[in-house]
């Protein structure tokens, strides 16, 4: 990353949880950008942090009228829809993370304040874009040496999590929903990132095993206009962490499995670029060569934030993680939602099970 | 950085059928034991890899000294030949006309398939990824002429610079595949052509390269910024290396006088001020290497691990075990990707 000359936009955080503290190291490397103030809920959070070194705020009000440039929303999703509409009429640049809010209701306020201001920038948390995997995935189907994709599968989950049950991500005013918008969203983006928008959703969302308010399985289906079809499994019942995206081409299949984190709980990430075999290949069919790529770093984080600046130094039009692409991506779990009314684990009341 | 793995199987005799390379070897050792004769003739080098004058003793193969690294590992010929006497070796002698009239030949079709055909798949894939607009490519140090004469039969390069060849060029000439084709007959002269390329293969080319810091810094300088440099070569760090060390057929003068420690590599690369891009071992030989050797020379000293897995004589234990070399960049067959920043 090259040393910048110009003048460094300053930076707030609002919300010091997981993601804040992620943002916080992101925006710290990044030559174009300086933190200069924390604000959360539980001050204890940033002040009981030794490497904060910026100002802390008890009130994000109080820190949109700093002279911040960009406002990080790293907050729970019942609040980022107000702090991001509050941001853009302080005159700031937004960056919130995913969900985009709980519902279409959400994305449609934030959106219409965006219009009100053309030349700031408003982009979202959709950072597995910019996983090694998945960018090399994205670069081989542009090459066009495969043909066109013809489906894709997903499967997104993990095993609930530490305090999974008190988590607010599943309580539903706060939330908006269950596993599918808090990590299956990330799978959804990415089928649109591959395949552009689907007018066709269909769902089922379960309560399968943990006992919240919102659903721990979604099993989803998508169309678009073209007839390419995607399927997608988000679960906070797989018990073991696991992100698998494989993507069938006219030509052969890549896949995308693993990613790379910081607790490495998703395992090694991986591309595997597998050809297609053909009838007169003396081979057997059904078993082609593949090559397997294993990626040992991930920038995706610092990628995305570099492109936020960038989007804002050379004023240029979100074109990535938008508030279009917020809004698309939205819509398809909203008819997902709306598609299938969440069933109980009734089945396994029946048979007198205990659930957690 | 990327770590690439193929699950591909493969037998050495494919490539070095066993009673001509037999032939090929003992060619070999009888040409470079007359041409080192005296060996006045050769100097003391430092490591080609880290350029650390530390050293030690390593073995002795056709009459040459080896030695190892003491900071990355990396083994080399020390006292060590020039860049001339080399080309005088890979032009003019028996054994490199044998190498040429017969042995290359029996696999030539092998060869394509295995190693040519997968890197031209492995150029374009990384180029169409980090490249934009012309593909000006430079091939540094060859010595493999079937290779270059695929080479000029692809069409996806615009054009194609040869630099310091080790073979006849008269060899590509009556060929007539010379389109786009510029030659330049050694490094000196092709230094000063500053940003002239954005592509540069070097293929088996640091093995037996005299100054492999000057190949390194002429590919650098011919390199506009964010120009690739595609490299191949056998690491001492590898599997079959690491289990036969001496015994490797390998491992010889002049083919194979640098054979570089994973250490090295990266040193070497970093030195120079690359980014790596990738750094592979997709080699799918080892295994069958070792299993080649012991069976030939039974008696051979060889860890008792490795003979266990050889006994079960289970394929599926042999893929995935070169599976695992793969997967932990432990193969002995070393490919990389470097980005002039």
């Amino acid at each position: 990353m090259k040393k910048s000359k110009q003048k460094k936009l300053k930076v707030g955080i609002v919300g010091y949880g997981y993601m804040g503290k992620i943002r916080k190291k992101i925006i710290e490397e990044n030559p174009n950008l300086e933190l200069i103030g924390i604000c959360d809920a539980n001050r204890n959070l940033i002040s009981s942090d030794s490497s904060v070194r910026c100002k802390i705020y008890d009130s994000y009000r109080k820190l949109l009228k700093s002279d911040v440039d960009m406002i990080f929303v790293c907050t729970p999703n019942y609040f980022s829809p107000e702090i991001v509409v509050n941001s853009l009429k302080e005159n700031k640049h937004v960056f919130c993370e995913k969900p985009p809010g709980r519902n279409l209701s959400d994305i449609e306020l934030m959106i219409e304040e965006e219009k009100k201001h053309p030349s700031l920038k408003l982009m979202f948390g959709f950072n597995h874009r910019y996983h090694p995997g998945i960018l090399e995935a994205k670069n081989f189907i542009e090459s066009g040496k495969f043909g066109k994709i013809l489906f894709l599968h997903g499967t997104y989950g993990k095993s609930g999590g530490v305090n999974y049950l008190e988590s607010w991500r599943n309580q539903k005013d706060i939330s908006g929903g269950g596993i599918l918008l808090d990590q299956g969203i990330h799978m959804l983006d990415l089928f649109r990132f591959f395949c552009g928008d689907f007018n066709e959703a269909r769902g089922f969302l379960s309560k399968m095993f943990w006992n919240t308010e919102v659903e721990d399985n979604a099993f989803v289906f998508l169309r678009n206009e073209l007839g390419q079809v995607s399927t997608l499994h988000s679960s906070a019942t797989l018990w073991k962490h696991t992100f698998k995206l494989e993507i069938f081409l006219e030509g052969g299949y890549l896949i995308v499995s693993g990613l790379l984190s910081k607790t490495g709980s998703y395992g090694r990430e991986t591309l595997t670029i597998g050809r297609r075999q053909f009838e007169d290949e003396s081979f057997a069919l059904g078993n082609p060569r593949e090559e397997i790529i294993y990626f040992d770093q991930d920038l995706s984080w610092s990628i995305e934030v570099e492109k936020f600046a960038e989007y804002i130094i050379q004023d240029k039009e979100v074109d990535n993680s938008s508030s279009k692409d917020a809004m698309k991506v939205m819509e398809l779990i909203d008819k997902i939602y709306r598609d299938e009314t969440i069933m109980d684990g009734h089945i396994f009341k029946q048979k007198g099970e205990n659930k957690q | 950085m990327k770590n690439v793995v193929f699950s591909d199987v493969g037998r050495e005799v494919e490539f070095k059928p066993d009673s001509i390379y037999e032939n090929y070897l003992k060619l070999t050792e009888s040409d470079i034991k007359k041409e080192f004769r005296n060996k006045k003739n050769l100097s003391l080098s430092n490591c080609p890899a880290c350029k650390s004058l530390k050293n030690t003793k390593a073995f002795v193969k056709f009459s040459l000294q080896y030695v190892e690294c003491q900071n990355c590992g990396t083994v080399y010929v020390c006292p060590h030949p020039g860049d001339d006497q080399i080309k005088e070796h890979f032009l003019n002698s028996p054994s490199i006309h044998f190498w040429r009239d017969t042995l290359s030949k029996v696999t030539e079709h092998k060869r394509k398939e295995k190693i040519y055909g997968p890197r031209f798949d492995w150029i374009i894939d990384m180029a169409d990824e980090y490249l934009s607009g012309t593909k000006n490519m430079g091939d540094f140090n060859s010595k493999d002429v079937g290779y270059i004469e695929e080479l000029l039969r692809n069409n996806y390069f615009d054009t194609k610079t040869i630099v310091n060849p080790y073979f006849d060029i008269n060899d590509i000439k009556a060929k007539n595949l010379k389109s786009n084709l510029s030659i330049v007959s050694d490094l000196e002269t092709a230094f000063p052509n500053k940003n002239s390329i954005n592509i540069a293969t070097a293929f088996e080319v640091i093995d037996y390269t005299s100054n492999v810091e000057k190949l390194m810094n002429t590919i650098k300088n011919m390199l506009c910024k964010g120009g690739l440099c595609f490299i191949t070569t056998i690491s001492i760090s590898g599997f079959d290396m690491q289990v036969l060390w001496e015994n490797s057929r390998s491992i010889f003068p002049l083919d194979r006088i640098n054979v570089l420690s994973q250490k090295g590599i990266k040193l070497l690369s970093k030195r120079h001020g690359f980014e790596m891009l990738e750094y592979s071992t997709p080699g799918i030989l080892d295994l069958d290497i070792v299993e080649h050797e012991l069976k030939n020379h039974p008696d051979l000293n060889i860890p008792r691990f490795v003979k266990t897995i050889l006994e079960r004589n289970d394929e599926k234990l042999n893929y995935d075990f070169q599976n695992f070399l793969q997967v932990n960049r432990l193969s002995s067959f070393v490919r990389i990707v470097l980005k002039k920043k």
